[in-house]
């Protein structure tokens, strides 16, 4: 692996960083999404990791497995039976007050559900990368957002990356905004499988003292096995209980999420040169017409919507990195005024037509707006099914026409479908 | 046609099969081919494949096939064979569909005697998703999660499936191990199988000691070597519960 020193100071970052000239120590390295996030784990360095194997979230652990076995790390790492019982062990490890990670995809993650719902009604801060892949039947093993969107319900926070880049950094992120005591629910960090996870991709890696006093140490506020302060966890509740006031308090810290998200993203600007929102935005400022996508789409889109602007077409893209909580008036603010909107999904809701989640989500987001912009969504991409810039062209081609006609011929449209 | 060449119930356009050279499934396929020929019950069979190298038989034979999610063959299989009755219900899965994430399955569809053949092929690891570490990993093997060798102390030792489900089994359950290096043993024990099946005496188990020199990264001699001593060392080749006579080799009373 080729490892470069490199230093980043206010000229190249002046947004973030006010004025002040701060050292970045990084080395750049051209490693896949997996290694990526292994790496982030490596100085997270969790007291417990327990994982099943799954195409294409395995080289995760096989990595991780090697940093164990190399003593890089002091985790306990246990090789589960399951995935169910990877987030059983998880949960347990981390009710315990340690600072636990696992990470699967689709069919483990869907294996997972029901836990999914105790960490997050257990307000535990577990962090989990999922590798995102379609889920059976029939079987595939490739890229959609089927799986995570399955648990969009769930009460965990997801965070989507572009690139590995992305999913080394929200990794990091997502362990201080999951243990926020403001917060305290699970976090998922999203990446694209294949697309992401087997690519090799440039990525910068912090200094492991920079990333290690950025994570800090985990307290945890409700910890088993303290004899002084005995607690029960997740006890029966019957029906004159909490349990309604508990699902309200989860609601209330995924609220509380926006505004820790935001914080977490510039601080981790600070050490790194590259600071994180709700979403990111491209060309809006003046955009009459725009794209919205998650995950590695972005990186396509914004090849033609900065080719499109050369030629001074006034589109813009927003690539959404925060699916939970859906930034629901931050959007809206970014989005009103604008003629037309075009919503990328890499899943299907099956509701009848109603379109992906994405676009079913941002669509309610912006129903109070005075002036809502046309909307059209386009679902591409299930199964890995690839988007090449030309199908891009086309749904930019229909958006335009919307635009300027004031009209949307079609709601919900297939890019890529063989019809 | 002699029985060594391809079974009839094989479906010969889709041959060459997909498995690795030198891997042991297709040699346990072959083996349930000819049991399959001798009793001639391909019309009513329903051969179900796991999620594991197992999927790669989703065309192997001419048999109606399904294809399950991991884990998850033994309860399909259950179900359809209750159902109808007259089927002839075949779960083909690894060693990690078997005895991890699905091993509650085999457990309860033993302990229910319900009248199926479950096929497991043992071939130490978790083959398909790259060679991880697997309930029947051996002591000191590497895996890709245990690069280090298999440690008992932290990871305990491995699985002998056949002698924990022979256990408890119900009358009537025909509970065996055979081994890819036995092929014609291999093809009785599953031949036994299925006559339970067919004769509703029981369960029918049968672990097959298989290859996979992809993941052990081995070369003929060596992955032959490990399967004929170090695997055949801590898994004994034999049948543990049967209701077959001893003197009827075809299991036929
Ligand atoms: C719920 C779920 N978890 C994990 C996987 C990933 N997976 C596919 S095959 C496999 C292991 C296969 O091992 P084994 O059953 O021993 O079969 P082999 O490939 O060795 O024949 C795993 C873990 C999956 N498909 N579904
Ligand atoms: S990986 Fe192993 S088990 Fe799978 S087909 Fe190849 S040799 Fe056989
Ligand atoms: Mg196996």
């Amino acid at each position: 692996m080729a490892t470069s020193n490199k230093v980043i100071n206010n000229q190249t970052n002046q947004g973030i960083l006010n004025g002040d000239n701060i050292v970045i120590n990084s080395k750049a390295l051209a490693i896949v999404g997996t290694d990526a996030v292994s790496e982030a784990m490596r100085q997270i360095n969790p007291d417990v990791v327990a994982a099943y194997p799954i195409t294409p979230q395995t080289a995760i652990v096989e990595t991780f497995s090697q940093m164990v076995a190399d003593g890089l790390v002091k985790t306990h790492l246990v090789a589960v039976e399951s995935e169910h019982s990877a987030m059983s062990a998880t949960i347990g490890a981390s009710a315990a007050g340690s600072r636990v990670m696992t990470c699967t995809s689709s069919q483990g993650l869907a294996y997972m559900w029901e836990l999914l719902h105790i960490a997050s009604g257990l307000r535990l801060p577990i962090v989990m990368p999922n590798v995102n892949r379609a889920l059976s039947a029939p079987i595939n093993i490739h890229c959609d957002h089927g799986d995570s969107m399955g648990a969009r319900d769930a009460s965990w926070i997801q965070l989507f990356s572009e690139n590995a880049q992305e999913a080394y950094d929200n990794t990091l992120q997502a362990v201080r905004i999951a243990e926020n005591p403001d917060v305290l629910l699970p976090v998922m960090v999203l990446l694209d499988g294949f697309i992401i996870s087997h690519s090799i991709d440039r990525v910068e890696i912090i200094d492991d003292e920079a990333a290690s006093n950025f994570v800090g140490e985990f307290h945890s506020p409700y910890s088993l096995l303290d004899p002084k302060n005995p607690v029960t966890v997740g006890a029966f509740d019957s029906l004159y209980g909490y349990f309604f006031e508990f699902k309200r308090q989860q609601e209330e810290a995924m609220s509380n999420a926006v505004n820790v998200i935001k914080d977490v993203g510039q601080e981790y600007g600070k050490i790194s040169g590259r600071s994180y929102g709700l979403f990111e935005s491209v060309g809006m400022e003046d955009a009459e017409f725009a794209f919205v996508a998650m995950g590695s789409a972005a990186g396509t889109i914004r090849e033609l919507v900065e080719e499109m602007r050369s030629r001074g077409i006034p589109v813009g893209m927003i690539k959404l990195r925060v699916f939970r909580p859906f930034p629901a008036k931050e959007l809206a603010e970014a989005l009103s005024g604008l003629k037309a909107v075009a919503v990328f999904d890499r899943s299907n809701t099956f509701a009848g037509n109603m379109g992906g989640p994405v676009f079913i989500e941002l669509r309610s987001s912006l129903y109070d707006l005075q002036q809502r912009p046309l909307m059209i969504n386009y679902i591409y991409g299930l199964g890995g099914r690839d988007l090449p810039i030309e199908l891009i062209n086309k749904a930019a081609g229909e958006l335009g026409e919307a635009a300027r006609s004031g009209r949307v011929k079609q709601i919900v449209n297939y890019l890529g479908l063989r019809e | 046609m002699s029985e060594l060449a391809m079974p009839r119930s094989w479906r010969r356009e889709t041959k060459p099969h997909k498995f690795c050279p030198g891997c042991g499934h297709g040699l346990v396929l072959k083996a349930l081919g000819m049991a399959v020929d001798r009793l001639e019950i391909a019309e009513r069979v329903l051969f179900g494949c796991d999620i594991g190298c197992s999927l790669l038989a989703w065309d192997f034979f001419n048999l109606d096939t399904v294809q399950t999610h991991h884990g998850r063959t033994v309860p399909f299989i259950v179900g359809a064979k209750r159902a109808r009755p007259h089927l002839i219900g075949i779960a083909y899965m690894g060693d990690g569909g078997g005895y991890a994430i699905g091993v509650q399955h085999l457990i309860n569809a033993v302990m229910r005697n319900d009248r199926i053949l479950v096929i497991i092929v043992n071939n130490t690891t978790y083959a398909m998703t790259g060679g991880q570490m697997a309930p029947t990993s051996l002591p000191g093997q590497k895996t890709e999660t245990s690069p280090g060798g298999r440690e008992p102390r932290t990871e305990g030792y491995p699985l002998r499936g056949p002698e924990m489900v022979a256990s408890f089994a119900a009358e009537g359950a025909y509970i065996a191990r055979g081994s890819v290096s036995h092929v014609q043993r291999l093809a009785l024990f599953l031949e036994r199988g299925l006559q339970n099946q067919i004769q509703d005496k029981g369960i029918a188990v049968v672990e097959a000691l298989s290859t996979c020199p992809t993941n052990w990264r081995t070369n003929a001699e060596d992955t032959w070597k490990y399967l004929e001593k170090e695997m055949a060392d801590y898994y004994p080749v034999r049948e543990f519960v049967s209701p077959w006579k001893e003197n009827n080799p075809r299991g036929v009373n």
